[in-house]
């Protein structure tokens, strides 16, 4: 090990020597000086690094928790009585209209919405290409341009599905858009699940699913979106 | 209390100040990175089941910061703080030039790019090998290793323009 070898590789991890390192040191008086005022950086740098933290941090995190946890523990209790009761439907529609499977495909997709909560805050549009980023990371390739305003995009797991989970605000309340990657569902869906209404749309090479409080938008969207991942080529009543 | 909550208030005690200071030379804001900090250990809580390696806790901690830090990067541009609001954790036995020191090191840190700031604060704050950064990361080691070459070299060269300046 030259000289040169030894300052790169002390530089890159300074406490970490290896043999041929320590080897090179112990013959070498320059690096050995070298050694010493590069430990002495390293301490210098840590401790510039620990900045104070400021008091009861640690307490008002385990307060948090302990919030979030009753609250949840609360709607729990609230709606037993009510999920019970909605068990019973259930069990009463399957036996009359057998389960759909788009139910369940539906219900992933309105849970994944209501446990990811900061997508909905108030933000500006994201560049055009942040949202192509997410597509990509997804495999996804995108045919014509995206639809404009989307103020939130992530690449997020939706069950052992594959998604890019956006937010579209509209005039009329927000539009949460997850494009599900290489699922084709079998057929187009209009849903609702409590307060909230859908749409499940066979779209390129996955699913496009529409959720908001009022569809309103969901026909320009669709319509939008069939742009942006087809091309244009097909139209709505190929997937019908 | 639960075995749960019990695992739960150790991660806590034991991680807090580490995913604090990490958050904010990320983000370079004491506020976001409580937030940060707060946010991280509360979407721990709901995946805690999935930590099976106590040893790997902070690596797992880090790995949720970084991705909450990202998804609010996603949102707005962050403003860098001024440095002279920070507080040095043992002002009462450091002397005046140390503090000054001290002070001139985290002004260049935060001038450092993002690429170099990040696996320098991996190894220096977390402990972290190059390989383990290198995971972290999803880089090569070797890239990680010129990373770090090349951060402290950055730093060194920026603490003495920040010196000559200071001592003008």
């Amino acid at each position: 090990m030259n000289c040169l070898e030894y300052r790169r590789q002390l530089a890159a991890d300074p406490r970490r020597e290896t043999p041929e390192m320590v080897e090179h040191r112990r013959e070498c008086s320059g690096c050995a000086a070298h050694h010493a005022r590069a430990l002495g950086f390293e301490l210098q740098l840590r401790r510039s690094m620990l900045i104070a933290v400021p008091d009861g941090l640690a307490e008002r995190i385990l307060l948090a928790q302990a919030t979030v946890e009753r609250r949840d523990h609360g709607s729990q209790r609230r709606y037993l009585g009510w999920a019970m009761t909605a068990a019973v439907l259930l069990v009463v529609a399957i036996g009359v209209i057998g389960l759909s499977p788009g139910a369940a495909f539906a219900d992933a997709m309105v849970n994944h919405m209501r446990d990811e909560p900061e997508s909905f805050v108030p933000r500006l549009a994201m560049p055009e290409s942040e949202v192509l980023r997410r597509f990509a990371q997804r495999g996804v390739k995108v045919a014509g341009p995206l639809p404009p305003g989307i103020s939130y995009a992530s690449p997020c797991p939706v069950g052992s599905y594959l998604s890019v989970h956006m937010v579209m605000p509209q005039d009329d309340g927000a539009v949460t858009v997850i494009y599900i990657a290489h699922h084709r569902e079998n057929e187009r869906d209009d849903f609702r699940k409590a307060d909230v209404v859908g749409r499940s749309v066979p779209m390129g090479d996955g699913t496009l699913v529409l959720m908001a409080e009022q569809p309103t938008r969901f026909d320009a969207l669709e319509a939008a979106w069939r742009q942006t991942l087809e091309g244009g080529t097909r139209q709505v009543a190929d997937t019908q | 209390m639960s075995s749960r909550q019990r695992q739960f208030d150790a991660l806590v005690r034991a991680h807090t100040a580490d995913l604090f200071r990490y958050a904010y030379w990320l983000c370079g804001d004491s506020a976001l990175a409580q937030d940060l900090a707060q946010e991280t250990f509360l979407r721990a809580w709901r995946s805690l089941d999935t930590l099976r390696d106590t040893n790997a806790a902070k690596a797992w901690l880090i790995t949720i910061l970084r991705r909450e830090h990202a998804r609010l990067y996603e949102r707005k541009q962050l403003d860098t703080t001024d440095i002279g609001e920070l507080e040095l954790d043992d002002r009462d036995i450091l002397g005046p030039e140390q503090i000054g020191e001290d002070a001139i090191v985290r002004a260049a840190m935060l001038k450092l790019e993002p690429k170099y700031r990040e696996p320098l604060l991996l190894q220096v704050l977390g402990g972290f090998s190059c390989e383990e950064i290198a995971t972290e990361l999803g880089l090569g080691s070797a890239a990680v290793m010129t990373q770090l070459f090349r951060a402290r070299q950055k730093l060194k060269t920026l603490l003495g323009g920040e010196r000559t300046e200071a001592n003008a």
